[in-house]
């Protein structure tokens, strides 16, 4: 807004640079913002600080070992990202998968999600500003699903527990029990955040009508999972493009309408409880049985080919796009990164708001460094 | 010490069925080239690269296409089959996709910009561009995305770079050395000298 | 009478010693906030606080200190020397002045002032100029920036909390405290001007700086605060002991005055010792209740926390004041106090609701149609 008082004065745009050192909980990310007084007028976010080459390293090793990779990729859903890596290669190569061990890959990648959905509950609500409340709530809950994904896979966080043909050893003989009672208690968590923060006055203020990305800017821009579900269209790979065995579960798709910040934080919160829906149809339809193919080679070989997989992470569409010449190792593995195709948006959700407003916006795409750089 | 015993093989080319999404390319863009094949889930077509800007305008604004979302574009090195640049579309209305693909000579690696179509693709092509050396016509932006701003001569993904076999680099490496015992930590005697021969987790 | 008790008798000799009586609680209750602060949001984020060090970490406020003290003393090169070391002093000085005219019990504080309340506000004004003098002295863009929205906020909270507090003297007809704590000797003040508390309250919480009204410390993310050059025990004057001294003497004052501070109930009657224990409670009530909106709120944005004031709390100021003076004029009985603050303060929050809408959980579309 120019008037005769901007004429008269001589004013500075200054750059305010955000990171790679962020206070907030995102990574090495680094945001240069150039604010005129109060408001960002440019954002140039600079991204490949955490680049570790996990493409190229994919094709140096074969198919099983490759697994690795996804899991230090997306850190913080790694049962999405594996599962959408087998995914690739059981489909190109025909593989079959046991029953049992899509139910515990999809019952794992749910569970994943919510933990996922609960980081991100945690780091925006200390984006904006609550002391540390939220964040342990959070944090609480993710412990009693982290109790069980240590319990059946050994690790707390880089698992490496899917195959391609299934998952590498059977689960925990309480892993039904220890599950029915995670649903139960995750409800009342995702319930005691929601009392905390959903209608708190300060948070609506701070939330409401901020970064706003409409629909076909959203499209246009590639967005994807609860960035696009909130900007008001109903799409989720579970249920549109199946892939596993989600078209035999039960669940709904929260969708917003604004596209702001506020309608993002609802459709995950909305989205964890849908996830701990589809985790309780699974385990009562889990069966007993083989959870790796009886005839799994010595040595996995792919026929030539290629393929897209994409499968709905918490962060959006995670896709590989796997290359393959024969031989045991990719020829060329592409990560397609939900988060980094969410944040092309960023500079135009932030410009036009104000510099507080950019760190929650930052918040609310919930990036992941490693994906974003892979 | 795992090598392939054949030399790299390419896909046979299965056309797809009538009444896929080739068949409405062929329909709206009638004097393009298409070499269409039914790759693994989607259909794929392969089109000259001078045909790219037309092609992706019309698959975005045609009402009868609408891809209005680009959900991957990557680059491939296929040595000496050149550079190819793999676009996968989805259009949310008509519920179809397709996979776009364009060879691009080595010595010439250009190819127009998506940027103007897209604005997702924008980064997109940044980061295909470091990695492979593709001079995308027409970006409005093309510095190095995830490399260091000054890294614009060193492509990582190209196949002539060393890390595409791990084991043959690190025997470039350590070369004749890696033999000698001396070079094999104490403890570690029993292991040494097996490859990757055992299967298992 | 021995010489024992001429020499306290000396008005020197005994200001001097109420003065090093206070500086001891000050000290003692700075202490004890750091422990109760730590424990008692750590609580509210569902974790222990400290455990390891004494008993139930007792002796944490003991370690922090001996860690502050033992820290460098970084300045920077650039930094304007004098100004950079007066700042400190500057921020926590008046807020210790405040301290000085509060009476803790009826018989027993520094200096019992005729414009007790005046001298109260006057003097912890001045804290803005300490923290300008911070930010100014780092030489440090961004020091520079959270130095004046600091002072802007500061400065803005002012006028409600000054508004609010001379409604109340208007009710009690004095400035004195000890007048005021005994004219609620049946009825405590809080339940006349609950709308005078209410803006009270809000009021302090930005003057402490605490959340919801936190920008300063927020600042750190982006542009730095006053206070970001400061290290050890620099810091710890500016920031730790200005903060935990101020919301101590704002809470002692808001039980004094609203909460009928050490004679409601029975004060006088049961003597001194009942006076200082509900003195203290009361104030640790207020204190605790500080804490739980620390602990619970995300914090304002600059804009919204400008316009809170002055589009907010300021209208709401004058409303009460000229209520008040209403009532007065027109000798009306005590209960219109009641009546009408508290429909005030009722009509403030309808406001508020509807501006936010609280309806809003309802956007979101959760169906699984085609």
């Amino acid at each position: 807004m120019a008037t005769e008082l901007d004429r008269e004065l001589e004013t500075l745009d200054i750059n305010v640079n955000v990171g790679p050192q962020h206070p907030a909980t995102h990574g090495v990310f680094r945001m240069v913002l150039t604010v005129s007084g109060e408001k960002v007028v440019d954002a140039v976010p600079h991204i490949g600080y955490m680049h570790r080459g996990a493409e190229k390293l994919s094709e140096g090793v074969d198919y099983r070992q490759g697994l690795i990779f996804q899991d230090r990729t997306e850190y913080l859903a790694q049962f999405n990202a594996e599962m959408c890596y087998c995914q690739a290669i059981e489909r190109l190569g025909g593989i079959e998968v046991p029953e049992r061990a899509e139910y515990i890959r999809v019952i794992l990648a749910e569970l994943n999600r919510i933990t996922s959905h609960y980081m991100f509950a945690g780091a925006f609500a200390t984006d904006l500003g609550v002391y540390g409340t939220a964040f342990t709530y959070a944090f609480r809950e993710r412990e009693y699903i982290q109790a069980i994904f240590e319990a059946v896979t050994g690790d707390r966080m880089m698992y490496g527990y899917f195959r391609p043909g299934g998952v590498v050893w059977d689960v925990t003989d309480d892993f039904k029990d220890r599950v029915r009672w995670v649903c139960k208690q995750t409800r009342v968590g995702i319930d005691d955040i929601d009392r905390l923060l959903t209608k708190n006055e300060v948070f609506l203020t701070r939330s409401l009508d901020i970064g706003c990305i409409s629909k076909d800017d959203a499209i246009d821009y590639g967005l994807s999972g609860p960035m696009l579900r909130a900007s008001g269209l109903q799409f989720d790979l579970r249920r549109d493009e199946p892939y596993s065995i989600y078209d035999r579960f039960e669940f709904e798709i929260p969708t917003g309408t604004r596209g702001d910040v506020y309608d993002r934080y609802l459709v995950r919160m909305e989205e964890m409880r849908q996830s701990a829906r589809i985790v309780e149809q699974a385990i009562e339809q889990m069966p007993d049985g083989p959870i790796m193919p009886e005839k799994a080679p010595r040595r996995l070989r792919l026929p030539p080919g290629e393929i897209y997989m994409r499968t709905e992470n918490p962060r959006g569409e995670y896709g590989i796009y796997l290359v393959s010449k024969g031989g045991e190792k990719p020829y060329r593995l592409k990560i397609r990164s939900a988060c980094l195709s969410n944040l092309t948006a960023l500079k135009q959700m932030v410009v036009g708001h104000y510099v507080a407003d950019a760190v929650v916006i930052l918040g609310s795409v919930d990036i992941v460094l490693g994906e974003v750089d892979r | 010490m795992t090598s392939p015993h054949e030399g790299p093989q390419e896909a046979p080319i299965v056309p797809p069925e009538p009444g896929t999404i080739a068949d409405t390319f062929r329909e709206v863009l009638r004097d393009i080239e298409f070499t269409a094949t039914q790759g693994v889930g989607d259909v794929i077509l392969i089109i000259a690269r001078d045909d790219v800007p037309r092609v992706l305008r019309a698959a975005k604004d045609n009402p009868r296409l609408d891809l209005k979302y680009l959900r991957c574009l990557l680059g491939v090195d296929h040595m000496d089959g050149g550079l190819e640049v793999v676009y996968q579309l989805y259009s949310f209305t008509r519920r179809h996709g397709v996979t776009i693909k364009t060879r691009l000579p080595l010595d010439d690696s250009r190819v127009a910009s998506a940027a103007s179509i897209w604005k997702g693709a924008d980064w997109l092509e940044r980061e295909t561009a470091e990695m492979f050396g593709i001079t995308f016509e027409g970006h409005p932006n093309p510095v190095p995305l995830l490399l260091p701003e000054d890294m614009t001569d060193h492509h990582p993904l190209r196949k002539d770079n060393p890390f595409a076999q791990v084991e043959e680099w690190q025997g470039l490496r350590l070369g004749d050395e890696a033999s000698k015992v001396g070079h094999i930590p104490a403890g570690y005697e029993s292991i040494a000298g097996e490859g990757g021969e055992e299967d298992g987790g | 009478m021995s010489a024992l008790e001429t020499f306290f008798d000396n008005v020197w000799i005994d200001a001097l010693w109420r003065l090093l009586a206070v500086l001891g609680l000050m000290v003692l209750v700075v202490l004890a906030l750091t422990w109760i602060e730590r424990k008692f949001i750590g609580r509210i984020q569902m974790r222990l606080g400290p455990m390891r060090t004494g008993p139930f970490g007792i002796m944490q406020p003991i370690a922090d200190m001996v860690k502050i003290l033992l820290k460098e003393d970084l300045r920077p090169a650039t930094a304007d020397r004098l100004v950079f070391e007066l700042a400190p002093f500057l921020a926590f000085v008046p807020v210790f002045l405040t301290l000085l005219a509060l009476p803790f019990t009826a018989k027993w504080g520094v200096r019992v002032l005729d414009l007790g309340l005046l001298y109260f506000i006057a003097v912890s004004g001045l804290t803005v100029l300490g923290y300008v003098f911070a930010g100014w002295a780092s030489d440090n863009k961004y020091g520079l920036i959270g130095a004046l929205r600091t002072a802007a906020q500061l400065i803005s909270y002012e006028v409600p909390l000054v508004l609010a507090v001379l409604a109340l003297a208007m009710l009690a007809g004095s400035l004195n405290l000890l007048d005021i704590v005994e004219k609620q000797g049946r009825v405590p003040f809080i339940v006349w001007q609950p709308l005078g508390f209410f803006l009270f309250m809000a009021a302090a919480v930005s003057d402490l700086t605490r959340r919801p009204f936190d920008v300063a410390a927020a600042e750190s993310e982006v542009a730095g605060g006053p206070w970001i050059e400061f290290s050890g025990i620099r810091w710890s004057i500016l920031y730790a002991l200005t903060e935990y001294t101020n919301m101590f003497a704002l809470c002692v004052l808001g039980s004094l005055i609203f909460l009928g501070g050490w004679d409601w109930p029975l004060g006088l009657k049961w003597g001194w010792w009942w006076q200082l224990v509900l003195i203290f409670a009361k104030t640790m009530t207020l204190i605790l209740v500080i804490m739980w909106v620390n602990g619970t709120f995300p914090r304002v944005r600059v804009d919204q926390l400008m316009s809170l004031c002055w589009k907010l709390l300021l209208p709401l100021a004058f409303a009460q004041i000229f209520l008040n003076g209403l009532i007065i004029v027109y000798g009306w009985p005590d209960w219109t106090f009641l009546l009408t603050s508290g429909l005030a303060l009722a009509v403030a929050g309808y406001v508020v609701y509807s501006v936010i809408p609280v309806g809003a959980p309802s956007r979101i579309v959760v169906r699984s149609g085609a």
